[in-house]
This record gives C-alpha cells, sequence and structure tokens, in this order.
C-alpha cells in the first residue's frame, strides 16, 4: 500500500490505485496522512473537514468516513486496519517509506547533506528520486482548503530548495545543460526568489553565456524594483561584480567533488530569502476521467519530439487535459520545461501575439526577436524571423526536454500561425513537443495548412477530446460542490450538458440552493446565464466592458472605460475572479475570461447598440492612451462600433492600421485590414470616389501578393472585377488588371495559386464589355494575354499583347501603354525566340515616363535577367540581377527578389559554382514555397541540372510527389545514367507518347529525355 | 475602325459602300430575296438583319465582317439555315449558300464550301465508296453541322464528325481569312471543331472521308400502347450492342396534315432508327430483339447506300418553327426511362412533336488525337424534345420542355450537344462546353474578334463572365 500527497491524493495498492471516496472521506484521510504516526485530535479533523462552525451532528460522519476508510484501506491479508482510534482521535499507523511525503523529505534532508559534503553524484542522485515523487501541488484536489495551505507552502520551499540543491549538484558534475534549464524553471517559477536567480545566472555563466547571465540579474533587479521597491541582495550583487570581473572561481562553482579537490573557496551564496506567498493556483479540481486520452497524449509527447492535436467544442477539455498531460510529462522527465501559451479570441489583437508570449517565456526580448532584421533582404525578412524563433526553441530545446502548449490555435493570428505551420514542417531538428488546442469549427486556409502540416510529422496524434460520460459527470459536480449526486441527476446533466465538463463545472458551481432547489436547466447556456445573474450588478457591468475589450484586458484600460476608479475596479475584479469568472492572464499583464463561453455569455448579454456604444467609448480610451498596438486596436474598435462611430473615422483607422502593418512587414495583417477598409468604405453616407475605393481593393491585392497569398489575390481581383462590371466602373476593371499584371514579379500571373481558369474566364468575358474605354481595354488585353501565355498556340498571346499595345498606343495613355508593354514582355518571359524583341520591349518601357515605374523597373530588370541570359549574355545578366535585387529589396518586392534567387543560382551553376549555385537553389527554393507560386519540380530540377554538371545524376532521389510534370523525364534520365539501358529506353518512349501542352517545363522535358537518349548512346 | 455611327439607327449606313466591296449582292429589308434569304429553317427565330450579303466567295465574307466592325454592327451567318438564333443588335448576315465548291480529292479527302449540303457531298462521294459523317437530317449544311461537333446516324461507329475535320478556312472577326490546321492556327482548329461560329465565318472545311458504301438500317414505328415496352426493351438493349450499332427511338407525336403517313398522323407513335455498319446480316441478328418489342404499324429495315442515309430518322426538310429542348444523360437506368414516360408516354398530355433518345458512347466517347472544343463526350444517351412554336401550343411546349428536362435531371450529365437546341442564351451556351473550353473560346474571341463582331460569339462571352 502506497499513499501519496505529493499531487492529489492517491492510494495505490500494488500498483492499483484504490477508491478513497468522496471530498469529505478522502479530507479525513488526507488529514490524517499529513501528521501520519500521530494522534489527530477529533476536532481537528472535524474543524479541517466541515469547517469551524459545523453542527454536532458530524460526529457521527465523521465515524462513518473512518470506518468506510478502514475499509477500503485494509490490508487484504491483514485484518488490521492503519486507522487507529486513541483518544482524543485517531491515529494513521504506516511504515515510512510507505508515504510519499516522507520518502521525500528524506531524501530531500540526504541531498542537502551531501551538497554540503559536496558529493555532488550523491546529492543530484537523491534529489532527482526526491523530486521525482511531486505528481502536482500538494493535495491538489484539496488545496483549497486552508488546513492544507501552510503545509503546501512549507513544501514547496522544500521542493524549491532541494531544486537548487539539484541545480548546484549538476554544475558540480558539470552537467551544465540539464542545470541550466533546472535553474532557469525554479527561477522563472518563482522570478523573487533570490537564490533561484542566483542559480540561474551562476548556470548562464557557466554554460558561457556571461551576457546573458548578466541580463537575467538585470530583470531580476528591475521585477524587485517594480513589485516590491527592493534592491537585490549583496550576494546577487556581488554576484553581479564577480561576473563583471570574469572571476574564474565562478567558472569551477561549485567546485569539485570534495574527496578530490578540497578547500576550493565557494562565493557567496545569499541566504535564502524568505519565501512569498505561494501564487493562487489556477486550476482547484483534478482531471475527472480521460484516462485513456491522458495516456494517449502522453504517449505521444513520451519522445520529446511529439506533436498533439486537442481538438472538440467549446469547453469540452481540451486546455484541462493538455495542462494535465504536460504536467505529468513535465513530472516524468527531469528537467522538462512547459511553455503554455494562449490565443485570445479578438480582432484587434497584434500580429505575433502567441509567438510573442512564447519569445518571453524563452527570456528572449519579443521586440528584439520580431523585429524585421534590417540587413536582411526584404523577401528574406520572415524567414530571418522564423530562423531566430528556430534558433531560440533549438537553444531551449538542447538545455533541457521542452514543450510548448498552444491554447486555442483557431484563434492564432495568421501570421504566427504561418510560423507554427513552418515549425511543424521544418522542426524535426529541434526535440520539441508541441501541443496544439483548436476549438471545433471551419477552419481558414491557414488554420487547415497548420493541421495539414501538423499531421504529416512523422508520429503526431490527433485527438478529439470525448465528452465526459454520466459517472464522470457525477463525479465532477461532486468535487466542485463538496456534495454528491445521484445517479438519475448525473444522467440528466450528462444529457443536457452533452458531457461538457464546462457547463457541469459552470452547473455544480452554482449556489447549493439553486442546485438542490431547481432542477437540472434543460439548456445549457441557462447555467451561465444563472451563473452571471447572480453576480452584483456593478460586477456585470466591469465584465461586459471587459468582454468588449478583448483578452487579455488590461485593468488601466476597462479602468478608463467604466470610468470607475482603481480601488473600486480591483475590488470588482476581484469579486469577478472569486466567482472564477475571470482570472489573471498566464504570461501576459491583464486579464481574462476563466473561459472564453463567459465571455461569449456577458457579450450576449448585452444589446447590440450598447456593444457599439462600448467600442466606441473602448476606441476613445485607446486613443488616449499609448501602445504599440494601440492603432490595431482602434481600428478594430472603430469598426466594431460602426454606425455609431463615424464611418470616415473608422476608415482613417483602419488605414493606419494597415499602413502600420505594412510597415512592420506584416502583409497578412496589412491585407486584412486594408479588407476592413473596403468594407467602411462601403457604409460611407455618401458614396466615395470609385478611385479611391479602387486604391483600396489595389493596396490590398498588393498586400496579399506580397504575402504569398496568390490564389486570393486572384479570388479577390476576380470578385472585384465582377463587382466593377456589375456596377459599370470599366476605369475600375482596367485598373485591377493592370494591378494583377504586378503581383508574381517577371513570371506571368497564370503562375499564382492553384487556379487562375476563373480569373481568366472574367477577364476574356469582360473584355468586350470594356471596349469603349481604350486604357481599361488595354489593361485587360495586357493581363489577359499574360494569363494566356501557356495556350498551346503561342499567337494567342501574341496577338493579346499586340493589341493591347495597339490599344494603349491610340488611347495615349503612358499608363495604359507602359501595362501594355509590361504585358507583352511578361507574354515573352521564358521564351527563347521572342528574347531579342522582349529587349527592345522592356527597352521601349524604360524610357516611358509612368505612375508604375519604380515597380517596373524592378520587373524589368527580372525579365532582362532571363532575356539576356537566353540571348547569352551572361555579363549582362548579372548586372540584371543585381539591379533587380536592389530594387526588389527598396521596394519590397518579396515575389520579385525569390525569382531572382532562382536566377542568382543558375548564375553561380553558369559560372561553374556549384557549391554556391546549390546553396543558392536550396534558399531560393524555401522563399518560393512560402509564396503560392507556381511551383511543379522547379527545385528538382535545379537540383537535376546541378548534378548532371557534377557527374553526380546517378545519386538523385527518384523524383517524389509535387514534381509530376517532369517526374518521368527526370526518371528516364537518372534512371540511363545508373546504366539501367532497358529501362531508360522504355521510360523514353513511354514520356515521348505522353500528350502534353507546351509549358515552361516542356523544353526542360525534352532537354533532360534528349540527354538521356545521348547517354544510352 | 471605330463604331461612328448609332447603332440603332441604320438608316445611315453606307450599305451601298458594301455592295460596291463585294461580289455578292447585297439585299435590304422590303425584297422578296431579303425574305427568302434572312427567314432560317426555324421560322420561330426572329431574323431581321441590316442587310443581307449574298456572299459569293470568301473575300466577300471579309468585307462584311470588315464592314460591320467599322461601323458597329453585329454579322451572324447562314447557310441552309439550321441553327439559327436571335440577334439583340443590329447585324448583318452573311450568306454562304453560293460558297458552293465541291472537290472530292484523290486522297480520300473533301473540299466543301460553306453553302453546300450534306446530300450533295454524300452523293458526290459515293462513287468513290466514300462517305462523310453526316448527320440524320443530309439536307443540313456540312460546315455548320461540323463547328458544332456532329452526332450522325451512325455516330458510335465512326464517331463525332468535327474529329475528321482536317482543315477550314475561316474569315475571323478581324476580317482577316484564316486558315486552320493542326498545325497551322491550332487554336483556331481547336476551337472551330465544337465552338459553332464563336471564332469567325468558316468559307470552306475539309475533312477526312471513310470507305462507307452502305449501311444495315431503316426505321419502323411501334404503336403508342407499346411506347414502355419499347423504351425499356431499347434501354435493356442499347447496353450490350457493339460500336457497329447506333440506334434511337423518338415518341411522335405527328399532327394529321398532308403528306404525314396515316398510320402516324394524330396519334402516338414510337419510332425505332437503326444503322449497322459491317455485315447486314450480323446487322439484322443484333436488330431482331428490338423488333418484338411492339406492334409495328409502319417502316422496315434493309441495306441502304449510305447516300440515302437520311431515310433512317426522316427528318423534316422544310421550314418550320420550332422549339427544342436538349440534355445528356450520364446513364439510362429503369426509372430514367419511367420518368420519361411519365411526361412523354402515351397517357401524357405530351405537347412535343417528338421526345427523342439516342444512343451515345462507342466511338463519341473517343477523345480524337488533335483535341476540339466539342467536350461533351461523356453523354451516354441525347435527349431532345421538338414541338411547334406556335399559339398557342408554344407556351405548353416551353414548359414541357423544361418539365421533361428536370425529370430527367438527376442523370443528366449537366450539359447539351452544340447542333441541338441552339439557343443565344449564354445560360443555355454554358451548357454546351465545359469550363475550360467556355474559358478558352471566350479567350480566342478576344484574340481573333478585337470588334466583337461576331454574334455568335456574344452568348460565350457573357456566359464566360457569369462562370
Amino acid at each position: 500500500m502506497e499513499y501519496r500527497v505529493l499531487g492529489p491524493l492517491e492510494v495505490v495498492r500494488d500498483g492499483v490505485p484504490v477508491d478513497v471516496g468522496g471530498p469529505k472521506q478522502r479530507a479525513v484521510l488526507a488529514v490524517l496522512l499529513l501528521d501520519a504516526g500521530r494522534v489527530v485530535p477529533a476536532d481537528r479533523i472535524v474543524d479541517a473537514v466541515w469547517g469551524a462552525d459545523h453542527p454536532p451532528s458530524v460526529m457521527a460522519g465523521l465515524q462513518a468516513y473512518v470506518s468506510n476508510l478502514r475499509r477500503v484501506l485494509r490490508d487484504d491479508g491483514a485484518a488490521v486496519s492503519p486507522i487507529v482510534r486513541r483518544p482524543p482521535g485517531y491515529l494513521l499507523d504506516v511504515p515510512p517509506g510507505a508515504i510519499d511525503l516522507t520518502r521525500f523529505a528524506d531524501d530531500a534532508a540526504v541531498a542537502h547533506a551531501a551538497v554540503t559534503e559536496r558529493d555532488w553524484s550523491a546529492a543530484r542522485d537523491a534529489a532527482t528520486r526526491a523530486l521525482a515523487l511531486w505528481r502536482g501541488p500538494l493535495l491538489a484536489d484539496l488545496q483549497d482548503e486552508p488546513w492544507v495551505q501552510p503545509v503546501a507552502t512549507g513544501l514547496q520551499e522544500r521542493r524549491g530548495e532541494c531544486t537548487e540543491d539539484l541545480v548546484t549538484a549538476l554544475l558540480g558534475l558539470g552537467d551544465i545543460t540539464t542545470g541550466l534549464g533546472l535553474a532557469r524553471d525554479l527561477h522563472s517559477a518563482d522570478p523573487l526568489r533570490e537564490r533561484a536567480c542566483w542559480l540561474y545566472a551562476v548556470a548562464l555563466y557557466r554554460a558561457g553565456r556571461p551576457a546573458d547571465a548578466l541580463a537575467a540579474y538585470r530583470e531580476h533587479a528591475r521585477v524587485l524594483d517594480d513589485e516590491l521597491g527592493l534592491e537585490p541582495g549583496p550576494a546577487l550583487r556581488d554576484l553581479q561584480g564577480a561576473i563583471l570581473r570574469q572571476d574564474p572561481e565562478l567558472s569551477s562553482w561549485p567546485g569539485r567533488p570534495a574527496a578530490r579537490v578540497p578547500g576550493v573557496v565557494e562565493p557567496a551564496v545569499p541566504e535564502r530569502p524568505a519565501p512569498p506567498p505561494e501564487p493562487e493556483p489556477d486550476t482547484a479540481d483534478s482531471l475527472v476521467g480521460r484516462r485513456r486520452e491522458l495516456a494517449t497524449v502522453t504517449a505521444a509527447l513520451s519522445d520529446g519530439g511529439g506533436w498533439v492535436i486537442l481538438t472538440g467544442p467549446a469547453g469540452i477539455g481540451k486546455t484541462r487535459l493538455a495542462q494535465e498531460a504536460a504536467g505529468r510529462w513535465s513530472r516524468d522527465v527531469p528537467a522538462a520545461r512547459v511553455l503554455r501559451v494562449a490565443c485570445p479570441d479578438d480582432e484587434g489583437v497584434p500580429d505575433w501575439w502567441p509567438v510573442r508570449q512564447l519569445v518571453r517565456e524563452l527570456g528572449a526580448d519579443p521586440d528584439a526577436v520580431l523585429s524585421r532584421p534590417a540587413a536582411a533582404g526584404v523577401d528574406a525578412a520572415r524567414f530571418a524571423v522564423y530562423e531566430r524563433l528556430l534558433a531560440l526553441l533549438r537553444a531551449a530545446a538542447d538545455d533541457g526536454p521542452l514543450l510548448v502548449l498552444v491554447d486555442d490555435v483557431q484563434w492564432a493570428d495568421s501570421t504566427s500561425v504561418r510560423f507554427l505551420t513552418h515549425l511543424a514542417g521544418s522542426a524535426a531538428a529541434i526535440r520539441l513537443g508541441v501541443v496544439l488546442t483548436v476549438r471545433d469549427g471551419p477552419a481558414g486556409p491557414d488554420l487547415g495548412a497548420l493541421l495539414a502540416a501538423a499531421v504529416r510529422r512523422p508520429g503526431t496524434r490527433q485527438l478529439a477530446v470525448p465528452p465526459l460520460d454520466a459517472g464522470e459527470v457525477g463525479e465532477l459536480v461532486r468535487r466542485i460542490s463538496g456534495e454528491p449526486v445521484d445517479r438519475r441527476d448525473a444522467d440528466v446533466l450528462a444529457a443536457r450538458t452533452g458531457g461538457n465538463p464546462f457547463f457541469v463545472g459552470e452547473y455544480a458551481r452554482l449556489p447549493a440552493e439553486d442546485r438542490a432547489g431547481g432542477s437540472v436547466p434543460v439548456a445549457v447556456r441557462s447555467v451561465l446565464g444563472r451563473r452571471l445573474s447572480a453576480l452584483d450588478p456593478a460586477v456585470l457591468q466591469v465584465l461586459r466592458a471587459a468582454a468588449v475589450i478583448g483578452e487579455p484586458f488590461d485593468p488601466e484600460l476597462l479602468r478608463a472605460v467604466t470610468r470607475l476608479d482603481t480601488d473600486e475596479l480591483a475590488d470588482l475584479l476581484d469579486d469577478a475572479a472569486d466567482e472564477r469568472i475571470v482570472q489573471v492572464s498566464p504570461g501576459a499583464a491583464g486579464w481574462r475570461f476563466a473561459h472564453g463561453l463567459l465571455r461569449d455569455e456577458v457579450l450576449a448579454g448585452i444589446s447590440d447598440v450598447r456593444v457599439r456604444r462600448l467600442h466606441l467609448r473602448v476606441a476613445e480610451a485607446v486613443s488616449a492612451g499609448g501602445g504599440v498596438d494601440r492603432l490595431v486596436r482602434r481600428a478594430a474598435h472603430l469598426t466594431a462600433a460602426l454606425p455609431l462611430a463615424d464611418p470616415a473615422e473608422a476608415l482613417v483607422a483602419c488605414r493606419a492600421a494597415a499602413v502600420d502593418a505594412e510597415q512592420r512587414w506584416n502583409s497578412d495583417a496589412a491585407a486584412q485590414w486594408w479588407g476592413t477598409a473596403l468594407r467602411v468604405f462601403d457604409q460611407l453616407p455618401e458614396a466615395g470616389p470609385d478611385r479611391e475605393r479602387d486604391e483600396l481593393v489595389i493596396a490590398r491585392v498588393a498586400a496579399l501578393a506580397r504575402a504569398g497569398r496568390g490564389q486570393t489575390v486572384l479570388d479577390v481581383v476576380d470578385a472585384a472585377v465582377l463587382d466593377a462590371v456589375r456596377a459599370g466602373r470599366t476605369s475600375s476593371v482596367g485598373r485591377l488588371a493592370s494591378a494583377l499584371l504586378r503581383t508574381t514579379g517577371a513570371w506571368p500571373w497564370a503562375v499564382y495559386g492553384e487556379d487562375p481558369a476563373p480569373l481568366l474566364s472574367r477577364l476574356a468575358g469582360v473584355e468586350q464589355l470594356v471596349g469603349t474605354d481604350p486604357v481599361a481595354h488595354a489593361q485587360v488585353l495586357a493581363a489577359l494575354a499574360v494569363g494566356s501565355c501557356y495556350d498551346p498556340d503561342g499567337t494567342v498571346p501574341d496577338l493579346l499583347a499586340a493589341r493591347a499595345v495597339e490599344v494603349a498606343e491610340r488611347s495615349g495613355d503612358p499608363d495604359a501603354l507602359a501595362d501594355a508593354l509590361l504585358g507583352r514582355a511578361l507574354t515573352f518571359s521564358g521564351v527563347a525566340e521572342r528574347a531579342a524583341e522582349s529587349v527592345e520591349i522592356l527597352e521601349r518601357l524604360a524610357g516611358l515616363p509612368h505612375r508604375q515605374q519604380q515597380v517596373d523597373d524592378v520587373l524589368r530588370h527580372g525579365l532582362l535577367t532571363m532575356a539576356t541570359l537566353t540571348l547569352g549574355r551572361v555579363e549582362d545578366a548579372a548586372r540584371h540581377v543585381r539591379q533587380g535585387i536592389a530594387g526588389s529589396e527598396l521596394l519590397r518586392l518579396p515575389v520579385s527578389r525569390a525569382q531572382l534567387r532562382w536566377t542568382e543560382g543558375m548564375l553561380a551553376q553558369w559560372r561553374g559554382e556549384l557549391g554556391e549555385a546549390e546553396r543558392l537553389y536550396d534558399h531560393a527554393y524555401e522563399l518560393h514555397q512560402q509564396t503560392e507560386l507556381y511551383r511543379s519540380g522547379v527545385h528538382y530540377l535545379a537540383m537535376l541540372a546541378l548534378r548532371w554538371d557534377e557527374g553526380r545524376l546517378a545519386e538523385l532521389p527518384d523524383p517524389s510527389r509535387g514534381n509530376a510534370e517532369i517526374a518521368p523525364a527526370a526518371l528516364a534520365l537518372i534512371t540511363a545514367a545508373r546504366g539501367d539501358g532497358d529501362r531508360a529506353a522504355e521510360l523514353i518512349r513511354a514520356e515521348l507518347d505522353r500528350p502534353e501542352p507546351v509549358v515552361w517545363t516542356s523544353h526542360g522535358r525534352w532537354a533532360m529525355l534528349a540527354h538521356a537518349v545521348a547517354d544510352l548512346g | 475602325m471605330t463604331a461612328v455611327v448609332d447603332p440603332t439607327d441604320t438608316t445611315a449606313l453606307p450599305l451601298t459602300d458594301l455592295d460596291a466591296a463585294t461580289a455578292g449582292r447585297v439585299l435590304l429589308p422590303g425584297s422578296a430575296e431579303y425574305d427568302a434569304l434572312a427567314t432560317p429553317w426555324n421560322v420561330a427565330v426572329p431574323c431581321r438583319p441590316v442587310a443581307v450579303l449574298a456572299a459569293t466567295c470568301a473575300a466577300d465574307v471579309q468585307a462584311a465582317v470588315r464592314f460591320a466592325g467599322a461601323h458597329g454592327l453585329e454579322v451572324a451567318v447562314q447557310a441552309t439555315g439550321h441553327g439559327a438564333v436571335p440577334v439583340p443588335r443590329p447585324f448583318l448576315l452573311v450568306q454562304t449558300a453560293l460558297l458552293d465548291e465541291l472537290a472530292i480529292r484523290p486522297d480520300a479527302t473533301a473540299r466543301v464550301g460553306a453553302g453546300v449540303r450534306w446530300s450533295r457531298l454524300l452523293e458526290a462521294a459515293a462513287p468513290s465508296g466514300l462517305a462523310g459523317p453526316a448527320g440524320s437530317a443530309p439536307h443540313v449544311g456540312v460546315v455548320g453541322y461540323l463547328t458544332g461537333g456532329g452526332i450522325g446516324p451512325v455516330a458510335r461507329t465512326v464517331g463525332v464528325g468535327s474529329d475528321h475535320v482536317t482543315a477550314f478556312d475561316v474569315v475571323t472577326g478581324d476580317g482577316v481569312l484564316r486558315r486552320a490546321t493542326a498545325t497551322e492556327n491550332p487554336a483556331l482548329f481547336w476551337g472551330l471543331r465544337g465552338g459553332k461560329g464563336t471564332l469567325g465565318i468558316v468559307t470552306a472545311v475539309e475533312l477526312q472521308l471513310q470507305p462507307l458504301r452502305e449501311v444495315f438500317g431503316g426505321c419502323v414505328f411501334f404503336a403508342g400502347e407499346d411506347a414502355a415496352s419499347v423504351l425499356h426493351t431499347w434501354r435493356a438493349w442499347t447496353a450490350g450492342l457493339p460500336e457497329q450499332a447506333t440506334s434511337s427511338v423518338a415518341v411522335f407525336r405527328m399532327p394529321p396534315l398532308p403528306g404525314i403517313p396515316e398510320p402516324l398522323a394524330g396519334t402516338v407513335t414510337v419510332a425505332l432508327r437503326f444503322a449497322w455498319v459491317g455485315d447486314p446480316a450480323q446487322g439484322e441478328a443484333a436488330l431482331a430483339p428490338m423488333l418484338g418489342a411492339g406492334r409495328i404499324v409502319l417502316g422496315g429495315m434493309g441495306v441502304l447506300p449510305f447516300a440515302a442515309i437520311g431515310a433512317i430518322h426522316n427528318d423534316p426538310v422544310d421550314p418550320m418553327p420550332t422549339l427544342e429542348a436538349s440534355a445528356l444523360l450520364r446513364e439510362l437506368p429503369v426509372e430514367a426511362v419511367d420518368a420519361l414516360l411519365a411526361l412523354a408516354g402515351p397517357a401524357a398530355g405530351c405537347p412535343q412533336i417528338m421526345v427523342e433518345l439516342r444512343h451515345l458512347g462507342g466511338a463519341v466517347g473517343r477523345e480524337p488525337a488533335v483535341a476540339g472544343a466539342f467536350d461533351q463526350r461523356d453523354g451516354q444517351f441525347a435527349l431532345m424534345a421538338i414541338g411547334l412554336a406556335v399559339p398557342p401550343v408554344a407556351a405548353a411546349v416551353r414548359a414541357h420542355g423544361g418539365a421533361l428536362l428536370d425529370a430527367l435531371a438527376p442523370w443528366s450529365t449537366g450539359g447539351c450537344l452544340p447542333n441541338f437546341a441552339a439557343s443565344a442564351d449564354p445560360a443555355e451556351v454554358a451548357r454546351k462546353y465545359g469550363r475550360d473550353t467556355l474559358r478558352r473560346l471566350a479567350t480566342l474571341a478576344a484574340t481573333y474578334d478585337p470588334h466583337g463582331v461576331l454574334a455568335a460569339a456574344r452568348p460565350v462571352r457573357q456566359a464566360c463572365l457569369a462562370l
């Protein structure tokens, strides 16, 4: 029989948990366990279990619980129960080794003694044993009880000391990595604990990171000052000095084992400061049910690199399960670390929100990590940030097992989702566990891509969190309310709540008389309604404002919106926290609702008009304040306040948010804000000018193109063209066509996205309708020509582009002519026999002053690179690449930049710098993949050309998925190189028989087949 | 080359310039010749062009197209008047009946002018033992039929008519006379084989002929009360037929008019049309199970010279006002036949003169070596209803046609054949082509018709805009 209190109360017989009954009965046992071997007076037990004001009749209850416990705790063989009645109370008589608490105390003492004696291995072993006993906070299921708290606080302190001893031992043994990880945990778990900071700084120093060690010291000093108005103690100040001096003693602290090198001087170790009060635990209840799910999740996490996706409806307990699994994982794995970040449900949340938290948790400065690198190329900005993030995670994972828990991924901003997608695709090298919780619902394309990427990883587990069964529902109610539920009520409750633990919990938290008097509510929603209606109206007012502000909400902003004074507001928030409606937001300043559904319920209880009025007030309050995300929040709240807010003002705010996002290189967010600006524009009381609207659409298209969202670009242009046609705005159609031409750099727009066909149809259909407007007509013809560049009959794009030029010339409009010339050059992009003509057209474009000249110069250089290369003018090509790159960086044209990278690779290969070429190709491919540009085998083709030059063709892997168009020809070539002539001949014949329209891969295919034939002799 | 004339005011058009520029005559409204040339086969389709040009050569056609482009007119074309559709804008009608060149060449190809009907081509080819992929009605023009694909009485054996075309001479919307073959202007060659008049006015076509002297087949009429038995038997029977056999069934309600045979007039009958390419004895054996499906009231089967292939369907030759409804079916299960019988069987109040099912598949379903714009190859059966477009029945015919398509919608491919149920309604035109085909047709229309002259392209472009 084993008794465990370091975590939820557990009694285990032969490895099987024993059911020790309901909360009160468990409490009786726990009281006895904490004082095992000593008599506990019955009064004290009763006070602990029933509270001080208990009726006299409870003594009978105590006796009943004791006799129940005796029954279950009796060992099969022995007739003697460990609970002994001994006036004035009871005594638990079990061997010391049977209680984890005793074992912990013993091992911790052994460890501490060994540290004093500098026996590092003995200290490490004992401390590891001791710490491994912890499964959670002391008596986690009873931890709210007043009699548990003082004991828990003391024990927590012991646990901290033991961890400190372990860190010391590990540093002594030279296991810096593990020591550092633990020290960081210790420090972040308790930022005010001076000794933890001391150890962390020493560990950092010993890990060769003196700068980080100093930073940790400074941060600690800042926190101390902010929170307590104190300065760091002398020991820490001494440590700072030692670090600055690079004190050699510090490099060997805590010194070698005593037996071998006696007399090593130990720098002053600070006295352990008085422990601060334990933070309020955020979960009062241990997990009900979920045994199988926990096993699945922990198994998936066990090797340290697994991804787990937990899905389910709101309130089903995804987060709870994730936390529990993460907790268990971190208890089972020595020196493990769990980072938890959450994504709030709020439109106004700035980009990178969850990643920002993650970076902060990793101890780095989010602004520094997420800022656009000044020196990097424009296109590479996002990837440079990705690289930094990956490096940060890699370093953290190298320090010790790491688990990242991302909550409510469905609400994450697209920038963060894209990073997570990147992580899922590239994290093979990082030993990093990831748990994502995702609420059921339609997944947008970004989330869809993330989930697809995660699922593609080997070993990823996706788990739909199931509802609780009736038994578990009953158990949950009993644990929360402390009162049993009969089976019939549990069945009804399970059916009405769909086994949703959140609703069950809210039900259990209803006042007892509500639960007893009323039947189980018919609608789960009304459970929440009843909970909220029980609140003080003043609290509810505050919650309403908070719900409108969004999560996490800053008390200062809330104060400005509610116009309450600080104390008043703090009291009301505390009341709400007592009711478990709100809680302090983990990892971030501010508060949040205890559950998203509570916020929804609060919002649902406010009339639309009031919601808008509140949004307006929030917008005003935000305007008055500062903060990096001020523009975004203001725009979001003003938009939400429409039509109460002035649409003109909202439009200005949206524009500002969009421009701000562009300046921060967040094209996704910019596109979103341009889109919102458009919606607001359409609500202006007097319709704004078409041109202004077009400019918004075009800004959105440009941002989408910059974000690499090819298909969205096509869809948006398509929809806007249709709108414009319906409204008879031919010039808008033309401007859209003109914008479309410039979304794909030096490549034709038909290579963008998955399906250019619908937009092409639209342009073909609209061509005659804009015939009366020569400018628009030329622009549409140019876009149609470029979209048709893969027509099997090359005359088609040629005629269309020629007509575009003709119509534009007649119009006398230089911008239309520029569009037409650019269109004509784009249709010749990559067409060898038109290269010379292309150069002439581009010269004409260069000499034509027009509005888009700057951008067109970049596109021109890109096109000239290809044309001159085709003409064998390598020096010219190299010059155009340089000029194109300079321009693409200056003007932030990532698509052009990606294309020029391919060309850089080609030039390097031409010069015979094969290693450099390979590097450039790899880089280009990574960038390319982040755009939605057509890719079909492009990287494989480049590698094939390289290996050919190197004479290593036979080493190439078989062309796999994603290379459909070139795979057969490539396979023939490789097979020939590997010397299998018959098979190669067969493949060549089959490929020659395969009908295929002439597209950009055709010449490559034919060249490969010709080479293969030549190889075969 | 800009539209300088108010398109609604056509009196100011310098039509005399056109007359002077062409060898053919320009006919103006008010003359009997204008009426004779402008009136289409389907007399229910209004056709009031600003003038008719009776073209005598390709240059005439070019002149007309250029004239239209210069004066903001559209151009429509007629040879035999089949497949006409209303043109909502002022237009010039190019009549190509006089483009009547016809040559059978030693290499078994034929060159055929736009005014030539199938009957003339078949008669000319017969002495060499050759034939072309003619339609059910040999009085239809060769060019119009082939530009719409062309599904004839031996379609399952020889395939789609347009698959046999080797070249076109075409005046495109820019007034240029172009030759289109698999290698010369391949996009036009693609688009003219199925795209009807979207890309230009074809002045001559060249096609590969087949060594086909005769077929075994004909037509028998069953009594209307046996309609269910005939249709169900036919349904089951077609499933096992080889490609040598092409057949169709049609429920007829012929009016009691002079010239209609007595057993058919004023009553319900069911026609079975059958054609077998190959040994007639085998054809007869293959046909046998069908002949017992009901009481035969008229007709018979036998060996026919290919030039007499029109006898299989006996389509009406004289112009008449008609309304058509048409669809392609993926399959024909028992339920589909029942649905058709419920609306067209002897007990139904069906206002259609004919409700027909043609058996497709076989060679029709095979892609030709060089792709064309005819892309309705997945239909296994073609449904068509024809009724009179004269009041008071016209409204009932239209409603019944819609009901028939709705009833068979569960088995429909969603498409229909380009030559059937001619229409200028973009939604109807969109049924005749897949999306990709429609898109390329519209792109080519934009490419080759800078002024939007060709009336036939308008619904294609509109359909594309609405995709």
